[in-house]
């Protein structure tokens, strides 16, 4: 499995991981249920159930073969990964994610909605996968 | 207990005028197009989303479309109420400026 890990760490250290057979909307209630179980923010599981829409969403419709999603939460921050095994879709750098250019496009905004709610983001590229890691830190004095 | 699946309702409660309760992303967007423009392009369509308590990029597409093609025919869609969701969404993606908010 080429899943990369995620570099979040902890004494509590918890993590979700399931292959996206199910709709994408079932799946985000598993991960924001899962979150919940564990007193994750309500703020912050709304910012990973939108992010993990987004990135399901692109990875479903633009990638192919399997999709592994992993939630990994611990007590400094919530890491999503959503990988494309098999077919790997064209996803573009964190850098270059933005809101299109006309107010009112009607499509392209998922990645930006991404970059805006989650604190980090990367792609990692393997020879027949690829990875988007979303990283939502939490406040420990929260 | 298991996780609720998408799950968009949508109902009349007024002539030209609509209200969408619970999510609209990639699964339910399209139906919610689809009940926008079968109100018809001849008026000022009313879309009540307060009840909607989640909504992703496929629900703005929606929006988005629904309010091109009636500014198109001079007309608008008019969003009579938004949930907290609705809300942050439109913040973060600075639609909220861009769409008839009532």
């Amino acid at each position: 499995m080429n899943v990369p890990c995620s570099t979040a760490s902890g004494p509590h250290a918890d993590t979700l991981s399931f292959v996206l057979d199910e709709s994408i909307g079932t799946a985000r209630a598993r991960i924001a249920s899962w979150l919940r179980d564990r007193g994750a923010p309500v703020r912050r599981v709304d910012d990973v159930a939108l992010a993990g829409s987004e990135l399901m969403t692109n990875a479903r419709w633009h990638g192919g073969g399997p999709i592994e999603v992993s939630c990994r939460m611990d007590d400094t921050a919530i890491t999503l990964v959503v990988t494309n095994q098999a077919e790997p879709h064209q996803v573009p750098a964190p850098e270059t994610w933005a809101w299109p250019e006309e107010p009112l496009a009607r499509s392209g905004r998922g990645l930006g909605i991404v970059k805006a709610v989650a604190d980090e983001a990367q792609v990692i590229r393997g020879d027949h996968w690829v990875a988007v890691e979303t990283v939502f830190e939490l406040d420990p004095t929260a | 207990m298991s996780p609720e699946p998408s799950r968009l309702s949508i109902e009349a409660i007024a002539d030209r005028s609509l209200a969408a309760n619970g999510v609209v992303d990639a699964h339910t967007a399209s139906e919610l197009l689809e009940r926008l423009r079968g109100v018809g392009l001849d008026g000022d369509v009313t879309l009540d989303l307060s009840g909607v308590d989640f909504i992703d990029s496929s629900g703005l597409r929606a929006l988005v479309t629904a309010h091109q093609e009636l500014e198109s025919s001079d007309h608008k869609l008019v969003l009579s109420g938004t949930s907290d969701a609705v809300d942050r969404l439109f913040d973060i993606t600075g639609l909220r400026e861009h769409l008839h908010i009532a």
